[in-house]
């Protein structure tokens, strides 16, 4: 699977942080996608950070389709949550076509889940946006680098700022990535 | 859904030949807002770039300063 490529290919770096202009390079150059933006726009970071379209489009008429990604995201946010969004972005690169929302139904039910706090009945689409979270944490903080560090994190010697700062990943995610459950799931 | 609409007329007046394929949100924390203000929000930054207002990063990084997992641990 691309995904697991990806975040193998990512898992053996021992310098950090990872530049996500790498992982964007790597997808261009291994043909999932033609091009890639990442696009800075004035929106309230409140409500959305950022926003994936994936689309095709024609240079010319007959032409072969240039599959593009578009990231906006908000140009207010820090530069660890800025790498982060547009990293957990380009993870939807990789969404099964199930999990996929381009139909004004599916874009509906997709934004209604996102500002709800009613855990109901979650389609693939709106799981694929937590699974995307836990994808760009693996590609920038590879499970075997997290491992490396698990001794310092668990005496204290490294905190949570720290961390986040060698990754330059936003801090409340560091908790996770030395979580055991986190841990067992990369290992599967 | 008209707010939804919008983004879809967004985006499929913007590009030639346009072809959606998925549409992705990182929402944000603040989860007691509106579906209709969080579109509205989506089709703003849409907007924005298709107006020209904004120009794709050619770099999102900068210049990161690049650190072994070693030397971090010392």
């Amino acid at each position: 699977m691309s995904l697991e490529k990806l975040i193998a290919q990512f898992g053996s770096i021992t310098e950090f942080p990872v530049k996500v202009d790498t992982v964007r390079d790597w997808i261009i150059k291994n043909n999932y996608q033609d091009e890639i933006y990442f696009i800075p726009t004035d929106i309230d970071e409140n409500i959305l950070r950022g926003q994936f379209r994936k689309y095709t489009r024609h240079n010319v008429t007959y032409g072969d389709p240039i599959f593009t990604t578009n990231i906006l995201y908000a140009e207010s946010m820090n530069l660890c949550w800025e790498r982060f969004v547009c990293c957990k972005e380009m993870m939807h690169i990789f969404d099964a076509p199930k999990a996929v929302s381009c139909t004004s139904e599916q874009i509906d039910a997709l934004t209604s889940s996102l500002v709800s706090s009613y855990i109901g009945n979650l389609s693939d689409s709106y799981l694929a946006e937590h699974d995307a979270v836990i994808s760009a944490l693996r590609v920038l903080a590879p499970i075997g680098a997290i491992k490396k560090l698990n001794d310092a994190y668990g005496e204290r010697k490294k905190s949570d700022y720290d961390i986040a700062r060698y990754f330059r990943i936003p801090e409340m995610f560091v908790p996770i990535l030395f979580s055991g459950d986190y841990q067992s799931l990369c290992d599967v | 859904m008209n707010n939804v609409k919008n983004i879809l007329d967004t985006l499929s007046s913007s590009i030639e030949g346009h072809n959606l394929l998925d549409v992705k949100f990182f929402a944000g924390k603040n989860r007691e807002v509106t579906q209709e203000k969080f579109c509205e929000e989506a089709n703003k930054s849409l907007t924005q770039f298709h107006l020209g207002q904004v120009e794709p990063k050619k770099s999102i990084d900068g210049h990161l300063k690049v650190v072994s997992i070693n030397d971090f641990l010392k």
